[in-house]
């Protein structure tokens, strides 16, 4: 079970000593869904890897469902930046799926980032696609269209199960398809929306073929490449669309799927 | 710090005082200088017109306030930057980024770093990386806190937030820099904006925002002049936030006049914190960091 997050702290150039030690002292949590992870456990004292499973940031309030505001996905860290202890009194952290998580205490975790030079870097690297992240969803949720902000929510969770999928090796996603485990009113809560409108660009991306939708279970395959594709777009140009209507949405999405299949 | 002779600091000056308070030795300053080059923007002009590939440089704001908006249309302000605020370490690190517009808010200076040598810099000195990690929480934890607020609350708490969010980061950049070019002290702040651009960076309306701002003003919690928004008594802003941040249950859907309510009582205490100990202590990423 210790062998991704060992991978992970290789990649980011942790040395060996470290690496013993990290593994030394991981603690392994168990988490439903819905479990709070600071009341699950202290949190603040130690480093959070994601082993398995979803998490979401929420602002901290009673009411679970309306106020999500990203998700982390397997094989990332929670709490990687010691300077933003602080962030703590604003949001937590919540289960969506059962999620296996791996803890190393902070203590463990500052002392190598102090000694250990190469691991520093890493994780600076590391972290700067969440800061990235963070960039466009700022930017999307206050200027796009409801369409506009489904369809890169979408493709960015395509995105990151694809980073995730390539990180660890194929197997664990079949190869045109990512299947985002998340249900309908959390992913609407993020994205801003309500359900119903969400359920229904969901219902109209299923009729054109983009996406499979299985009901009951909430769970909907994406086709990878289309997606990729349409997150690429945006990076390259810019843009942020506030008028896009659904229909304009398919429309979008059909004409990035016919050229991926002519080119 | 070193200046020229009519009083203006010369691009080696700069340098050294941005490398200076990132870890670097002066001479490893004074080296990385002669690699930099300064830009320097007026009031609304921006980036892209004045270099051609941005995206070759790393840049560092040395004054002034920086707008960053999305790419089409006018006045969609995202965020700001303000001095010693670093941007471009995302494309820099080869990870995707958005092509954002950098329009300065004011008169901006900005030392631009070429992006193969922000790279050696990261993989050869610790000190720096450190710091850039540092400066990006900072800037990441006001973002997510932001959009929160955004999301979740009443037009009202939406402008007190974003006029303290602003206050903050400009207040911030004073612990990294001697120099100050906007007015600011420990505990009140200049914000070089109008309502209308505050207006936007609080996703409420123009009309809203001076109404709120007019009442402030009455309880001498803010000054008022053309183009600039002072905010006063900074210290009783961060009592009322700092409460409101360790709520369980946080208040998104306070009214103007409840807001105000609060920073009165806040000043309040404040004259009296001897008796009541409110527990704030200014808040430090670096002792955070170094903590062992």
């Amino acid at each position: 079970m210790i062998r991704n997050f060992i991978a992970l702290l290789q990649h980011l150039g942790l040395n060996q000593v470290g690496i013993e030690e990290f593994a030394r002292v991981a603690v392994f949590r168990h988490l439903r869904p819905g479990d709070m992870v600071s009341k699950k456990m202290e949190s603040p004292n130690y480093l959070i890897y994601i082993d398995a499973g979803f998490v979401a940031l929420r602002s901290q309030k009673k009411n679970a469902s309306d106020n999500i505001y990203s998700f982390y996905t397997a094989d990332t860290f929670v709490n990687e930046n010691p300077a933003l202890e602080h962030i703590r009194q604003v949001v937590d952290f919540i289960a969506i799926t059962n999620c296996t998580l791996v803890l190393v205490p902070l203590l463990v975790y500052r002392k190598y980032l102090n000694i250990d030079d190469r691991f520093v870097a890493g994780m600076y690297g590391f972290t700067i696609q969440r800061s990235n992240r963070l960039k466009l969803a700022a930017a999307i949720l206050r200027h796009g269209s409801p369409t506009f902000r489904i369809i890169v929510a979408m493709a960015h969770h395509a995105m990151v199960l694809n980073n995730e999928s390539e990180r660890r090796g194929a197997d664990t996603l079949s190869n045109n398809s990512a299947f985002l485990n998340i249900s309908h009113s959390l992913m609407s809560s993020m994205v801003g929306v309500s359900r119903g409108v969400f359920y229904q660009h969901l219902k109209a991306f299923a009729d054109a073929g983009y996406i499979n939708l299985e009901y009951k279970k909430m769970i909907f395959g994406v086709h990878r490449p289309l997606w990729l594709n349409v997150l690429r777009q945006i990076y390259d140009s810019g843009r942020i669309d506030k008028s896009m209507t659904l229909m304009e949405g398919v429309d979008w999405l059909g004409m990035t799927f016919r050229k991926l299949n002519a080119g | 710090m070193r200046k020229t002779k009519d009083g203006y600091v010369d691009k080696d000056g700069m340098c050294l005082e941005i490398f200076a308070r990132s870890g670097l030795h002066d001479k490893d300053g004074i080296s990385l200088s002669r690699q930099a080059s300064v830009i320097y923007l007026f009031k609304n002009q921006s980036l892209a017109d004045v270099i051609e590939d941005v995206e070759s440089n790393v840049y560092c704001i040395y004054s002034g306030l920086l707008s960053v908006n999305i790419r089409e249309g006018e006045g969609r302000e995202l965020y700001y930057l303000s001095k010693g605020s670093w941007f471009g370490e995302d494309w820099a690190m080869q990870q995707p980024s958005i092509p954002f517009r950098y329009i300065a808010t004011r008169q901006c200076t900005l030392v631009a770093l070429k992006t193969n040598e922000f790279r050696n810099l990261i993989n050869n000195n610790a000190k720096f990386v450190r710091y850039m990690w540092e400066v990006s929480a900072i800037w990441s934890w006001r973002a997510i806190e932001m959009s929160i607020v955004l999301k979740h609350s009443e037009a009202d708490f939406r402008i007190f937030f974003g006029l303290f969010n602003l206050a903050e980061l400009i207040n911030s950049s004073n612990q990294y820099q001697e120099t100050s070019d906007l007015q600011c002290d420990s505990n009140s702040v200049d914000l070089p904006l109008t309502h209308a651009q505050l207006a936007r960076y609080c996703r409420a309306s123009r009309a809203r925002t001076t109404s709120l701002l007019g009442q402030l003003r009455k309880e001498g919690l803010v000054d008022l002049s053309y183009g600039v928004v002072t905010i006063l008594n900074l210290s009783a802003w961060r009592i009322v936030l700092h409460t409101w941040r360790n709520q369980d249950n946080p208040w998104y859907k306070l009214s103007g006049e409840e807001l105000i309510k609060l920073l009165r009582i806040s000043m309040l205490r404040q004259m009296n914190s001897d008796v009541v100990n409110w527990g704030y202590q200014p808040f430090s990423f670096s002792a955070r960091f170094h903590q062992t």
